[in-house]
């Protein structure tokens, strides 16, 4: 197993939460990227400033909690680094 | 007038037209990886971001060498343009050899990118020596263009080494993994072509066979491109 590049660790962040339907809980969002809570904290301010995903505040019942959305932007993201990985795989680099 | 090898009359003016196309297609495809790159940051893509651009290069220098050898009113032109330095260089043929280098320079280089890029990433050298690595073998280059304005065959053989390593690792890459087909296509196709170029000197209709067979190796490139982004 290789080490991911910082390019492959946002995909896999910002296919977590579109895996599961364009929002995730931080918890979730760390087991399913397989970050440490450190490394998923930095990560997170880096897409939110960037507008790729954006944490909202949700009140169920009594408790509030943090869900992580995916961006109309989180979503080009996504598909423009398929293309490129297809780019990538096509001519062999 | 300074002519490496002779182009068959009613080819002459297809080829600048068979140029163009490839100029065209390779520029988006170029266009393209250049994105990636900045997307990626990463060394593969600026490689083949390189290689295509002095694809590029090397075409507009061939564009530019066609239309004065065909076309007189491009020949007056640049004769105009030319006329303070042309003074100074003892023969115009020079000026000429100068177009010649620069076009096989250009191409060597972009072939040599290629083959470097189709070795597997862990029979790539670090950092260092990747560069010292490049700059001997653009040496190497550089002499053997300079000699290749003498003879056009040297051009041919070279990069007909060159691109026949290059899709033997494609090849094994395919065979290994599945990928490269597209690049490995293309350069299988590029190396038949300068098998014909080879034998330009003596059959001059194969000129028309080769530049065909380029056209069709840059199409596939592009082919290859439009599926992608598509």
């Amino acid at each position: 197993m290789t080490r991911r590049s910082r390019l492959e660790l946002i995909h896999d962040i910002l296919l977590a939460v579109q895996n599961k339907g364009g929002k995730i809980r931080p918890t979730q969002l760390m087991y399913k990227s397989n970050l440490s809570h450190k490394l998923l904290k930095n990560y997170m301010t880096e897409l939110v400033e960037k507008e790729l995903i954006s944490v909202v505040d949700v009140q169920k019942k009594k408790s509030t909690f943090k869900e992580v959305h995916l961006t109309v932007q989180g979503h080009e993201f996504i598909a423009e680094y398929r293309r490129m990985q297809d780019f990538t795989r096509a001519f062999g680099l | 007038m300074l002519r490496l090898f002779e182009v068959p009359l009613m080819f002459q003016g297809v080829d600048i037209l068979f140029s163009m196309l490839s100029v065209f297609m390779v520029c988006l495809v170029s266009a393209y990886a250049c994105k990636v790159y900045k997307l990626s940051s990463d060394r593969r893509h600026l490689y083949f971001l390189v290689a295509l651009l002095l694809v590029v290069s090397s075409l507009l220098t061939k564009l530019f060498l066609n239309s004065i050898l065909y076309y007189s009113s491009v020949r007056d032109v640049t004769a105009v343009l030319l006329e303070p330095i042309s003074n100074s260089i003892p023969s115009v043929n020079l000026l000429y050899r100068l177009v010649y280098f620069t076009h096989f320079l250009l191409l060597l280089g972009a072939w040599s990118m290629i083959f470097f890029l189709s070795q597997p990433s862990r029979n790539r050298l670090d950092n260092t020596y990747e560069v010292i690595q490049l700059a001997v073998f653009a040496s190497f280059l550089a002499m053997l263009a300079l000699v290749a304005t003498y003879s056009y065959p040297i051009y041919a053989i070279t990069s007909l080494i060159i691109l026949a390593g290059a899709s033997i690792n494609y090849r094994k890459q395919y065979l290994n993994h599945g990928t490269g087909t597209g690049l490995g296509t293309a350069v299988f196709l590029l190396c038949l072509a300068h098998a014909c170029y080879a034998i330009v000197p003596y059959t001059h209709t194969l000129y028309v066979f080769a530049e065909c067979l380029m056209l069709c190796a840059y199409y596939t490139l592009f082919k290859v491109f439009r599926k992608v982004v598509k």
